[in-house]
């Protein structure tokens, strides 16, 4: 353990250094970074040449790649398919000499449909990244916003719909249905984008980007992890990682609670934001408050100590009255037998409750007894 | 049976400009002096009845109240995603207030939310001196109507402490979004529209530039 955490403490100096000394930084790496937040992004971003040594310019070389991206969006995704979506303002395409059925090779329209073509394979891939993991496939917290960046995916589902008729005729007449290919893959809601999609957005700029190159299959494969690693950076918002760690740790203390939450999009920020960020003092009256202070504060690994305490909040808590509004109806259905109404617990709650009811609850936390609160985080702290 | 129908509202603007109230003035009909700030945001719902000649229909309003310090600006997408109404608070009283306003309907216009319905909440018209309270007001009804009008943002007035014009706001919004002009019931849009030019004239000078 100490070892451990000595190795974190060298990463931690190294890493917070004005001017870092690289040259160490590789020695500790090549035995393996720490599962800490933020050390790993960081530390590839400077292993791989993103970020060079001196903090300085940190801020700077960030600004400017990303703008260069950005650029990269506008000119190879963003303008091309709003031309070829504005049937009124797409002028090029729209010429009288540039048609869909064009055999000029320098025709926009042939470049269009070529490009769909490498996009489709990338599409395929992207998808498929890592299958048995569920990251890929939810939505990432930073969507592209730009007017027109929805459409890739668009692009070439159509493609797809246009493929599975091919099979179709392989297989009979019967299987038409086969041209719903798309349906076996959860697709999310407008204006919401899941993470394969921004990695399928990379590879496409880069086989633009890179002709003699293009895409080749796998490299999806060297992607994946990279983009897992920056994309899971909690740097900035250290809550945002606590938040996604009560999720984690309750999926894994208690799948039931977890599943339901999953189930009704309750996500960790709609009620333990203000958990963590005012250490539950506003959950619970004063005395209370004061009670898991004692036991927080004498804590080594305090905000692992919060985090076990707000998975038992979720998991185990009996509520007794607190005011009708945020009784939901199963609870007033338990009131008659007052020996029931004592046992039932949040966990009912979340189990049974709409989306509404359950986060009301959790918002407006039922008076409970703090101490089996505490005596249930510290079971849950030895598991 | 009432057709059914359930709608996300969000409420954005200035610290203290008076979301939690306007929502605690909704939910539970009563008024706090001392409200708590919001810590990244609050829950809560409501339904609505419509009523349309023969039509009849509910709407559920689940209103997400926001935030108002900066610090947590960054947390807001999450809890405006998909709404399709957004009331934009700002205090009558207050310039500042007002200045943030411009902010979130960018936020929301330029970034995201292009289905969301945006209105501009002017609060607590009991503190100004036309309604016999100690404050002027900071920014000319005029000026605030003509920013509402270009945006296409419906633009209201209210008060939690005198509870004035919040069921018409929230049922402004339900109606909206269920389809409803609401020319049989009581029509609140032109009587908050109404009150606005007669006052135009007690502190309105160089602010409207038509």
């Amino acid at each position: 353990m100490s070892t451990y955490s000595t190795r974190v403490d060298q990463f931690k100096k190294i890493l917070t250094e004005d001017k870092l000394d690289l040259h160490q930084l590789r020695q500790l790496c090549f035995n393996g970074i720490p599962d800490i937040a933020w050390i790993r992004p960081l530390a590839w971003r400077l292993l791989l040449g993103y970020l060079p040594a001196k903090r300085s310019g940190w801020d700077n070389i960030l600004k400017a790649k990303r703008d260069l991206y950005d650029s990269f969006l506008d000119d190879i995704i963003i303008n091309p398919s709003l031309a070829a979506d504005d049937e009124n303002e797409g002028d090029h395409l729209h010429d009288v000499n540039d048609h869909p059925l064009s055999l000029d090779p320098e025709s926009q329209w042939v470049t269009y449909f070529k490009d769909n073509e490498v996009l489709s394979q990338i599409d395929k891939d992207a998808r498929r990244l890592y299958p048995d993991m569920s990251f890929f496939q939810k939505a990432t917290e930073f969507p592209c916003k730009k007017k027109g960046s929805q459409a890739l995916r668009k692009r070439v589902e159509k493609t797809v719909l246009l493929e599975s008729k091919v099979t179709t005729n392989r297989q009979g007449v019967q299987k038409i249905k086969n041209k719903s290919k798309d349906q076996e893959y959860h697709t999310l809601s407008e204006g919401e984008e899941a993470h394969w999609e921004v990695v399928e957005r990379m590879l496409f700029i880069y086989a633009k980007l890179n002709p003699g190159i293009g895409y080749v299959q796998g490299m999806n494969e060297i992607m994946g992890p990279i983009y897992y690693i920056f994309a899971v950076d909690s740097n900035s918002e250290w809550k945002r990682f606590w938040m996604q760690r009560v999720c984690q740790s309750i999926r894994y203390k208690d799948s039931a609670v977890w599943q339901v939450l999953e189930d009704k999009g309750i996500r960790p920020e709609f009620y333990c934001f203000r958990w963590f960020t005012l250490l539950l003092s506003q959950e619970f009256p004063l005395p209370d408050v004061i009670r898991i202070w004692d036991s927080l504060f004498a804590e080594e690994n305090r905000f692992e100590f919060l985090l076990c305490v707000c998975c038992a909040m979720l998991m185990w808590v009996p509520p007794v009255v607190k005011n009708n509004l945020i009784m939901s109806v199963h609870f007033k259905k338990l009131t008659y037998d007052f020996t029931d109404y004592l046992n039932s617990l949040v966990r009912d709650e979340i189990l049974q409750g709409e989306f509404a009811d359950i986060i009301k609850t959790l918002q407006n936390y039922p008076v409970s007894d703090v101490h089996i609160i505490l005596k249930k985080a510290a079971e849950l702290r030895g598991m | 049976m009432d057709e059914v129908h359930t709608t996300k509202v969000v409420l954005l603007g200035r610290t203290g400009s008076g979301k939690t109230s306007l929502i605690v003035r909704y939910i539970s009909s009563v008024f706090s002096e001392n409200v708590k700030p919001t810590i990244g945001a609050a829950f809560s719902k409501k339904t609505v009845q419509l009523i349309h000649g023969e039509e009849r229909k509910q709407v559920v309003l689940a209103i997400w109240d926001t935030a108002g310090d900066e610090r947590y600006e960054s947390m807001a997408p999450l809890y405006y995603r998909n709404s399709s109404a957004a009331i934009i608070c700002f205090d009558l009283a207050d310039r500042q207030s007002y200045n943030k306003v411009d902010f979130w309907v960018k936020e929301l216009v330029e970034k995201v939310e292009q289905n969301c319905k945006l209105y501009i909440c002017g609060t607590k018209t009991d503190l100004l001196a036309e309604y016999g309270g100690p404050l002027k007001r900071a920014v000319g009804p005029t000026e605030v109507m003509a920013y509402a009008k270009k945006l296409n943002a419906k633009f209201v007035e209210t008060s939690s402490k005198s509870n004035y014009g919040i069921d018409d706001l929230f049922k402004l919004v339900a109606a909206d979004f269920a389809g409803f002009t609401l020319c049989e019931a009581p029509p609140i849009e032109d009587s908050l529209r109404l009150q606005e030019p007669n006052q135009t004239d007690v502190n309105e000078k160089s602010s409207c530039c038509f």
